[in-house]
């Protein structure tokens, strides 16, 4: 009953917890990301083949599928969370494996040149890796890390099959009561929108701007 | 509390059949929803390249649907469009929402495949005395394609996952019918292994087939 107007503050509201959960998420997904991505390049073969199937089998199943996988997993285990645990564990692993390839691919795609600089004028392997290649690797990733906000947010919309209240399942809500899916629907697009495209901008600022500072 | 999990192994497999029609659906909304994707991103990807109105529109589809949850579109196509007097069956919106959002994906992919063709070979197309549209369609595109193949091969296996999305409207694919059997059974865990697996298997055997296709495009000059 009533229209889809009067129910907007309670979308904007809904909004609001998605932007957390993905907060949570992206936090989450960076620590995981980061620490493998890193560590990955550092640590010996076993290890990062080890890491790279973790990354492969993350990134090869829908992550609707290992929302469904963690739900029924933990509880396998003998772990025991509320739905809201479900979904930030699956969401951020699956974001942490994206964030771990960026990082990787950043990393890897330093010049040879910058370690054999770095060994020549006296560094340890450790100092290189510390002082010369990390900084640099971070910020060749930062473009496809901001970027990764949107696809954080647009994965949160996932929880909702799991009962998490966010936008989406309160757009859901809002359709069944109103009954006019056309707009609320319509409203939630334009809110996710809103939500992302600041994030877009921002990330292909810093990428317009790193290949600019590279062509130069 | 369960105290001592122990893995199903012979219930998992004994379900392992019950996946043939679902991995057949799946396929089909794949195929469906590439199709669209390829269209779609093609046709974006020739609008920005002009220097037209055309350029805008196509970019602000490509910021819509990349800024929105294929969830919520899948949602606004099935749910929402009826009420404006445009009724679709679950294997058309579900498909057509799939192939909406990766032909965006695909458009910046041809699109980057586009600008990375060299400057001279439009030039010489040009010095020859073809027309734009010759030139675009003879020698611009063909190149383009090839260096689109590799972005575009990994795009093929994040449209295969994003079929798991129409299981959202009843569509008895891969993860719908994991999620039926999981729910009347005991071993809901063991099912999504095997869904998981599937999922595994076919992306696997997508990225060889488009590592092979990379590699056929290569040679076939």
């Amino acid at each position: 009953m009533g229209n889809v107007g009067s129910a907007l503050p309670y979308l904007l509201q809904a909004s609001v917890m998605t932007l957390r959960l993905a907060i949570v998420c992206i936090v989450l997904a960076t620590v995981i990301g980061v620490g493998v991505g890193f560590l990955g390049a550092l640590v010996g073969r076993a290890a990062e083949a080890t890491i790279l199937a973790v990354i492969y089998i993350l990134r090869g199943i829908p992550i609707l599928a290992q929302l469904f996988l963690v739900y029924f997993g933990l509880p396998f285990f003998g772990i025991f969370v509320n739905s809201y645990g479900v979904a930030i564990i699956a969401i951020s692993l699956n974001m942490g494996a994206l964030v771990a390839e960026i990082f990787r691919g950043a990393l890897l795609s330093l010049p040879r040149a910058q370690m054999d600089a770095g060994l020549a004028i006296g560094l340890r392997p450790r100092q290189v890796l510390w002082k010369v290649l990390l900084p640099q690797a971070l910020v060749a990733a930062m473009p496809a890390y901001v970027s990764m906000m949107p696809v954080t947010i647009k994965a949160t919309a996932l929880a909702s099959v799991i009962g998490i209240w966010e936008l989406t399942l309160a757009s859901k809500e809002i359709a069944a009561q109103t009954l006019d899916t056309f707009r609320t629907f319509g409203y939630a697009l334009l809110l996710y929108f809103m939500l992302c495209y600041p994030f877009t901008l921002i990330g292909r600022y810093l990428e317009r701007r790193s290949t600019a500072f590279h062509s130069s | 509390m369960n105290q001592n999990p122990r893995f199903d192994l012979s219930f998992m497999l004994r379900h392992v059949p019950d996946f043939g029609p679902a991995i057949l659906t799946a396929l089909e909304v794949f195929i469906a929803a590439l199709a669209i994707a390829l269209v779609v991103g093609v046709v974006l990807a020739l609008a920005r390249v002009t220097r037209t109105q055309l350029a805008w529109l196509a970019a602000a589809y490509v910021e819509i649907f990349r800024n929105t949850p294929l969830l919520m579109q899948l949602y606004f196509i099935f749910f929402g469009l009826p009420i404006a007097g445009v009724m679709i069956s679950p294997f058309v919106s579900g498909s057509a929402a799939i192939g909406l959002q990766h032909g965006a994906f695909f458009a910046e992919i041809l699109r980057g495949g586009i600008a990375a063709v060299r400057r001279d070979q439009r030039e010489g197309g040009l010095a020859l005395g073809m027309l734009p549209s010759q030139v675009m369609r003879q020698i611009v595109l063909p190149q383009a394609l090839r260096n689109s193949l590799p972005a575009a091969g990994n795009q093929l296996v994040l449209l295969l996952q994003d079929t798991s999305f129409v299981s959202t409207i009843g569509i008895f694919e891969i993860t719908l019918r994991g999620q039926t059997i999981a729910e009347r059974s005991a071993a809901s865990f063991e099912m999504f292994v095997v869904v998981g697996a599937i999922y595994l298997l076919l992306s696997a055997i997508l990225s060889l087939a488009a590592r092979g296709l990379e590699f056929a495009a290569a040679y076939a000059r």
